[in-house]
């Protein structure tokens, strides 16, 4: 569904190896731009947040093309030379490509009336990375919807809905940060049919995404130190059926334990661990590091290579610990509480 | 910088252009043509073999080419030679485009020449083909702005983009003839007139040099088309007249220009008093300043002024198609003017030591009848009859004593010729006498009644002066020529009537008739016109109500867009079982207040229940077999819907008999 505009250069020797510098703008074409952005700005905030979402005409804007305004020019002078000679199939064309351009503007502007985006769904992903993100956008009208741009953040998408019908967009966002990021507006934007009006439109949604940490690039050494071997012990005491424990979702079927499963009522898993693999510390306070986000990355790193391995992991930060354990779940755990950590008011409610 | 033009918009861009062309080839030179849809098409092939935009060294001496081929041809920049400039730019800039920015100038451009054809022609043919490069501007624009059709090749996409664009142009053709309709017209150009000089049209002039110019009389284009307000009899006599010349240097005749100037003698025209035909004139651009007037014109309903020697004359040239209404006196001699010694002067002038043959013959002649008008004419017309002269259009030149030499040696001539010689023999006899030029006859469409007159329908005559009676029509042509003056208004294949007329004709007769409809309705359409039309609305035309009517017209505008915008059309239609539960919670309502948003249906009946319980068996009944057929899988079809409806009718009687609750309990 993505469809990038590519841009190949055309055939102008004199230019081939010069790089593709800014267009250079004058004050004028600035400073509009600079108002374009604002008022930009102005309409986002103005936008309804949350979904499904559905456009009219209190969130639709359209304002003239650059060659809508050069098209206008030229029907003027069609128009004026018209009245001036009286002619008058002359002038019944000038009107009829007016009245072309006055409905074009229609068809631009219920190119996106009632576009509704009912669903947006993002996924967790490490910082710097793709950040999957699925719209789904309905009609409700007999109309089918087609070249309406979609911008999510940098990313561009061509949209198409059939009448009556649905379309889903499967796109990418790059994650910056970790913690929790909210999706941003979703642009919708067409000049269809003829280019001349160029309607937009915002969605908000308040879907967020969790970006844990980035992973630490390389693999640091995994910190196997008394405390593990402490934790391991401590752990080895008491448990009646060791070297067994609960199915988990995601557990291979050939590690199922079947004849204990059938004694306990209950699927177990024979434990991978190897007697001469201890459960890990993942301590925060004895991580290296220059910063704060550096200990984390290498952190995240850390959680990945334990569950490669197959280590049971404790994870702890500030005060709290969480684990030891392994699995999914867990690892799941350890992610989101490294990716919000420090960021408290960033917990979704 | 925009993106790069595919191969598909490319074509569509080319085919705009080229379908643009083919209107304006038809005045092009050949080798324009020929040379503009070459380099389109060397272009065209040059991209299946993926060489992009040529480089300057080709451009550079195509571009001087094309100046030349210009100035060649039209000498500068009129309106013939810009027009022809601007095509053979845009030629030059088709095959220069790489970028969609280049493609969306030449459509534009495109647009700007569709209309810049009609100066040269506003026939219906040519409007509704101008209708086609139109269509395929704008398939053109819907293309270059597609975003998925520069990446793929799509049927279905090519063929919606071919349909929008036929749709927008047939949603927005009735908004065009609003606009058309109410946009306040000019009355004067702000600017000046079109450069037509170069077009050389065929028309009527003040001047007539026997044997110099033959061109307007083969010219088949149309001169006017007349509609008369009674149908005349076909075998009435038309003589249309045009200017009325006077001078003769002994060669050329030429009209007198000065006395228009003359205050005075401007106004000293004398018109009969009654009427006898009235008429509607669409008159097709002559660049000169003549209303054409049926036989002796007494008025016309647009300014004009009428000149002593009855030539009605607009202030300037008309150069578009004018309609006016004409009043005429047929069958009576044109009245003296005020001034009937000024005519009288004029009208005997001849220029010295030309043509002594013919004037001796002339003063032999007047002698003979005593000076009698009439006798003379009558003398000089039988000359023509019985001395073996001939009609014909390939007269021979003729020298420096052209009547001497007409009239003694060649013998051959059309009505030029006669008018010529025969005005200058009355004068040279002594009796006033003047040329008039004007057209003949013309061709009475027996479909709907209208005439039309040919630039090939101009003919020359005379008038003499009666003394205290007025100016006698005389023309010497019919004289020698009968056949060519006789044709009773009617085509020779026509001169029998409609019904005998075989199918081709038939076809052309009535396209014909459209043909004057369209010039009738259409291009003669102008502040005037306009004005009538408001004054027939009940208004006058005063700006207040202009603006109002603007304002209305607005207002429609508006109210298509939001007709467009709303598209009840489009909407689906409701489900017939949600209908019937609105149905169901409205008879409700009183006592269940509305249903509350999300509530299912069973949950609401069982409310409904309780709170009418003497109704219950009905509820039950609809809410059951509701939630039967709602939840069956299937759409309800038509016999389940309409026992529905009756259940609820059911409930409605039921309801009737049930108390009502009061105000407070009527909103839970």
């Amino acid at each position: 569904m993505i469809s990038t505009v590519q841009k190949t250069p055309g055939w102008r020797p004199w230019r081939r190896n010069q790089p593709s510098a800014p267009p250079r703008q004058s004050w004028l074409a600035r400073w509009g731009e600079g108002l374009l952005n604002r008022f930009d700005r102005y309409l986002v905030g103005r936008t309804d947040q949350g979904l499904p979402r559905r456009l009219n005409r209190r969130c639709i804007f359209i304002v003239p093309t650059r060659f809508g305004l050069f098209f206008g020019l030229v029907l003027m002078l069609i128009i004026g030379g018209g009245l001036n000679f009286n002619n008058n199939s002359a002038l019944l064309f000038g009107f009829l490509f007016v009245a072309v351009a006055w409905v074009s503007m229609h068809q631009t502007f219920n190119n996106l009336n009632s576009l509704t985006l009912v669903a947006a769904h993002a996924d967790s992903t490490f910082a710097a990375e793709q950040l999957p993100v699925r719209l789904d956008f309905v009609t409700a009208d007999r109309q089918p919807r087609s070249e309406i741009s979609m911008a999510i953040a940098s990313t561009r998408a061509l949209l198409a809905v059939p009448a009556s019908g649905e379309a889903r967009v499967d796109c990418a966002l790059t994650a910056e940060r970790r913690g929790w990021m909210a999706l941003p507006a979703i642009r919708v934007s067409t000049v269809w049919p003829f280019g001349l009006f160029y309607a937009w439109a915002y969605f908000r949604p308040q879907q967020r995404a969790l970006v844990y940490p980035r992973p630490w690039t390389g693999r640091p050494a995994l910190p196997e130190g008394e405390a593990g071997q402490a934790m391991a012990r401590r752990r080895a005491g008491g448990e009646e059926f060791a070297g067994l424990r609960a199915y988990r979702a995601g557990d291979p079927p050939r590690r199922i334990a079947w004849k204990a499963s059938a004694r306990q009522e209950q699927l177990l898993v024979q434990q991978q661990e190897h007697p001469s693999a201890p459960d890990l510390l993942l301590d925060l306070q004895r991580t290296p590091g220059e910063h704060l986000e550096e200990r984390l990355s290498r952190l995240c790193r850390w959680i990945l290579m334990a569950e490669e391995g197959q280590r049971r992991y404790a994870l702890r930060l500030g005060g709290t610990d969480i684990g030891p354990d392994s699995g999914p779940q867990h690892r799941e755990r350890c992610l989101r509480a490294l990716a919000v950590f420090g960021h408290p008011s960033a917990e979704p409610g | 910088m925009s993106p790069a033009l595919t191969r598909r918009q490319f074509d569509r861009v080319t085919l705009a252009f080229v379908a643009c062309m083919a209107a304006h080839a038809t005045w092009l030179p050949v080798i324009h043509t020929v040379v503009f849809l070459t380099i389109v098409a060397l272009r065209r092939w040059l991209i299946t073999v993926h060489l992009k935009a040529w480089p300057t060294w080709i451009r550079l001496p195509l571009l001087i080419g094309l100046l030349l081929l210009v100035r060649e041809a039209f000498g500068g920049l009129g309106r013939n030679g810009g027009t022809a400039l601007l095509i053979g730019l845009l030629a030059l800039k088709l095959a220069e485009s790489e970028r969609r920015r280049d493609g969306l100038i030449v459509v534009c451009a495109t647009l700007f020449l569709i209309t810049i054809r009609f100066l040269f022609g506003e026939s219906l043919t040519l409007t509704l083909y101008m209708l086609v490069p139109t269509l395929l501007c704008f398939w053109a624009l819907s293309e270059l702005h597609s975003q998925s059709a520069a990446t793929q090749l799509d049927k279905a996409l090519v063929r919606r983009y071919a349909l929008s664009a036929l749709k927008t142009v047939a949603v927005a053709a009735p908004l065009a003839l609003l606009l058309w309709l109410l946009v306040p017209r000019l009355a004067e150009p702000l600017w000046g007139k079109p450069d037509v000089s170069d077009d050389a049209r065929t028309g009527l002039s003040d001047e007539m040099s026997p044997g110099k110019l033959t061109e307007l009389l083969v010219d088949d284009s149309i001169a006017m088309r007349v509609r008369f307000d009674v149908p005349p009899a076909p075998t009435e006599q038309f003589y249309w007249r045009g200017p009325v010349l006077w001078r003769f240097d002994g060669e050329t005749w030429s009209g007198m220009s000065n006395w228009l100037r003359n205050p005075r003698l401007s106004e000293g025209a004398r018109v009969p008093d009654s009427v006898n035909q009235r008429y509607e004139v669409m008159l097709e651009p002559t660049d000169r300043p003549w209303l054409i007037l049926l036989d002796v014109p007494v008025r016309a309903d647009v300014e004009h002024s009428l000149t002593l020697d009855l030539q009605a004359m607009r202030k300037g040239t008309i150069n578009s198609l004018l309609r006016y209404r004409g009043e005429s006196m047929v069958g009576v001699m044109a009245p003296m003017s005020a001034f009937p010694e000024t005519e009288r002067r004029w009208g005997l002038r001849l220029p010295q030591s030309y043509n002594p043959r013919a004037v001796e013959l002339a003063q032999r002649w007047s002698q003979e009848v005593g000076g009698n008008a009439r006798a003379l004419s009558d003398r000089i017309l039988n000359h023509f009859r019985t001395a073996n002269f001939s009609y014909s259009l390939s007269a021979p030149e003729l020298g420096r004593d052209s009547v001497d030499d007409f009239l003694f040696n060649s013998r051959v001539g059309y009505c030029e010729h006669y008018a010529s010689a025969y005005t200058f023999m009355m004068r040279a006899g002594g009796v006033p006498a003047r040329v008039v030029t004007g057209y003949y006859g013309g061709y009475l469409n027996p479909f709907d009644g209208h005439m039309i007159v040919r630039n090939s329908d101009a003919h020359a005559w005379a008038e003499i002066a009666i003394p205290d009676q007025g100016w006698l029509r005389v023309d010497p042509t019919a004289a020698v020529a009968p056949q060519r003056v006789d044709r009773s208004g009617l085509g020779p294949q026509l001169a029998g009537d409609w019904s005998q007329a075989s199918w081709g004709d038939r076809l052309l007769i009535m396209a014909d008739a459209v043909g004057t409809w369209w010039n009738r309705t259409m291009l003669a359409f102008d502040a005037r016109a306009q004005l009538a039309l408001l004054e027939n609305m009940g208004l006058d035309g005063r700006w207040e109500q202009r603006a109002l009517l603007l304002i209305g017209a607005f207002l429609i505008f508006v109210l298509v867009g939001a007709l467009i915008i709303w598209a009840p059309w489009r909407r689906r239609r409701q489900d017939p079982m949600i209908r019937l539960h609105r149905r169901f919670e409205a008879l409700l309502r009183p006592w269940l207040g509305t249903r509350p948003e999300g509530l299912p249906a069973q949950s609401y009946a069982a409310q409904a229940i309780a709170a009418v319980p003497g109704s219950a068996a009905e509820i039950k009944a609809f809410s059951e077999s509701f939630v039967q057929i709602r939840y069956a899988g299937t759409d309800a079809d038509l016999q389940q819907q309409r026992a529905l409806n009756d259940r609820l009718t059911q409930l409605q009687r039921s309801l009737r008999d049930q108390p009502r609750p009061r105000r407070a309990s009527a909103a839970p």
